[in-house]
């Protein structure tokens, strides 16, 4: 697993979990969606977050940036890399970040002046595939510090599923699952092994059309289509061999891991993964299914959960924590670390 | 450091940008004598994609249309990883430096990098005649030896930046206007520079196409928003 004598550690994250709650009645109540739909008791989803309507993904992604490399006691100029790998990159007025990476916008608001900058683009998963390059750069010796950040400014592909009618698109409907947020994490040098570990990446391509997002063709913004339960059950099919090999890969004992964190599709579904999970490998100390507040905020997922949790008191100094992550594709990639030293402090 | 064990590059012309890197991968395998089973890992490196597509990643067609292990998982089972990576015309380098890291944690097989682009919609400006190229990589090998990829942003101007805008009366979401960085360029006699214009499919065509050929080993992209990669070959 480690690649030579150099090795990394997670230094700090953060997360801006924006304070506009806006409750699951107030957008799919029972009686707008196809045949009775109750969007609530199919997904356990309470509502989500929305951002302030000026701001789009790099403002919320500066937000979570600025928090984590002041948690970390960092200046800017000592970050060596920026990975940006949100999968909306869009602004507040429903523009599409094309070029150059958005990266290179990131760092140049913080001050990040010498550092490489660059988009990783993967779904739900380019979190975890940034953060397994940037373990990767650092275990080389090619970088000292990276800073991967996402702003999801999502909540827009919301309007645009009830602008349809739900009968007649119903892959639309997964597309009111989604909240604002952004995530940040910082990554460094450690004097100790294993403090960071990855599971083997995968991606199930025979999944890959089963959830779309692309411009919409008849408004500003995006539009998201997706066949949520076959991707649900391409998931489930796959993952107690994933876990399975993952804890053999990782070399980690399931039951002794403190804090388990699941891409939140929604809490219902975390629900049945962890059934799978329990029924594979044995009980989980503590599964952080807290999502019913804020829903899927894609990329940025883990990293709110993680929020919400430090918020709650939950999370200790070297705590061990392993998150589960899986995005359209389809890719399943799983990352364990040890919580940062003062973390009870931030 | 990694290593080109083969390329091949085509004009996209009507075809769609899968089609054609679909069919180039499937020419390069072959050429170099391995089976589309022995990849491990696809990269896509480009900036515009059908109707501005976000999700999945590109490379996830990729792997699909070419079928390269869309199979269940087991303990045993060999499986390939598919990811995008984005940052203008200098996402090729962004790809390669990639594959490097990625290839020593997807040990043992080969890594495909595709780079290329699409017109997004027929609403949208387009002067570009996109070139796609198709790269079979690993970490040792004969071949072309990437030695450094150096990223320079400190000439990246926000005024530069792209993003698509709602035309109203087109109804479409478009590609915006934005205003390209002129870059002073100054750079050594052998080191080959491609037009700021150009996608990043072209710049590696032309820039392998005159490696090929002994004339250069360094090349240097820049990049409309005024960042630049510059790298050297072996």
């Amino acid at each position: 697993m480690n690649q030579g004598l150099l090795h990394s550690k997670i230094l700090s994250f953060a997360s801006h979990i924006p304070d506009n709650f806006v409750p699951i009645h107030e957008f799919a109540s029972v009686g707008d969606l196809p045949g009775k739909l109750d969007l609530h008791r199919l997904t356990g989803i309470d509502g989500h977050r929305r951002s302030d309507a000026k701001e789009g993904s790099l403002e919320l992604a500066l937000k979570a940036a600025e928090k984590c490399i002041s948690r970390a006691n960092m200046k800017p100029e000592e970050i060596d890399l920026v990975i940006n790998c949100a999968v909306s990159n869009l602004s507040g007025d429903l523009g599409l970040h094309i070029s150059p990476s958005m990266a290179t916008i990131i760092a140049k608001e913080l001050g990040i002046i010498e550092a490489t900058c660059f988009d990783i683009s993967n779904a739900c998963s380019g979190m975890m595939t940034s953060l397994m390059i940037a373990d990767s750069m650092i275990k080389s010796g090619e970088i000292s510090t990276a800073l991967i950040v996402s702003g999801e400014n999502i909540t827009s592909l919301i309007d645009e599923a009830k602008s349809n009618n739900l009968w007649l698109k119903s892959k639309a409907i997964a597309s009111m699952t989604v909240g604002d947020g952004s995530a940040a994490y910082l990554l460094g040098k450690s004097g100790t092994p294993n403090q960071v570990i990855f599971s083997e990446p995968f991606t199930f391509a025979q999944y890959n059309k089963l959830c779309i997002g692309e411009a919409s063709k008849k408004r500003a913004g995006p539009l998201m289509r997706t066949k949520a339960s076959q991707l649900q059950q391409g998931v489930l099919d796959n993952l107690g061999e994933f876990l399975t090999r993952s804890m053999r890969h990782m070399d980690l004992d399931w039951t002794e891991i403190n804090h388990i964190y699941s891409h939140p599709t929604s809490p219902k579904a975390v629900e049945k993964g962890a059934e799978i999970a329990v029924a594979t490998l044995g009980p989980i100390m503590q599964l952080h299914n807290i999502s019913h507040d804020i829903a899927n905020t894609a990329s940025t997922s883990h990293c709110m959960l993680l929020e919400k949790s430090l918020q709650a008191g939950k999370l200790k100094s070297g705590d061990s924590t392993l998150l589960v992550s899986f995005g359209s594709g389809l890719a399943m990639l799983a990352m364990y670390f040890h919580l940062p030293e003062g973390i009870e402090q931030w | 450091m990694v290593v080109i064990l083969g390329w091949k590059s085509s004009p996209i012309g009507r075809s769609s940008l899968l089609k054609s890197i679909c069919n180039l991968s499937k020419k390069l395998v072959a050429e170099n004598s391995i089976k589309l089973s022995d990849v491990n890992l696809i990269i896509h490196a480009g900036v515009y994609r059908r109707n501005f597509r976000t999700e999945p990643a590109f490379a996830s067609h990729v792997q699909g249309e070419l079928g390269i292990k869309c199979k269940a998982l087991s303990q045993e089972s060999d499986h390939c990883f598919s990811f995008d990576v984005r940052d203008g015309s200098c996402s090729p380098y962004v790809a390669l430096n990639s594959a490097k890291h990625m290839l020593k944690i997807k040990s043992g097989g080969y890594a495909l990098i595709t780079i290329g682009d699409e017109r997004p919609n027929a609403q949208s400006y387009w002067p570009y005649q996109p070139i796609s190229c198709v790269m079979l990589v690993a970490l040792e090998g004969d071949g072309a030896r990437l030695e450094s990829a150096i990223f320079d942003s400190r000439s990246f101007e926000t005024t530069a930046i792209v993003s698509t805008i709602f035309d109203g009366t087109k109804s479409a979401n478009i590609i915006g206007q934005y205003s390209p960085v002129e870059l002073e360029i100054t750079a050594q006699d052998d080191m080959f520079i491609g037009d700021t214009n150009w996608l990043s499919g072209r710049h590696m065509h032309e820039f392998l196409t005159k490696y090929s050929q002994g004339i250069t080993r360094l090349h240097q992209i820049n990049d409309n928003s005024g960042k630049s990669v510059t790298a050297t070959w072996m």
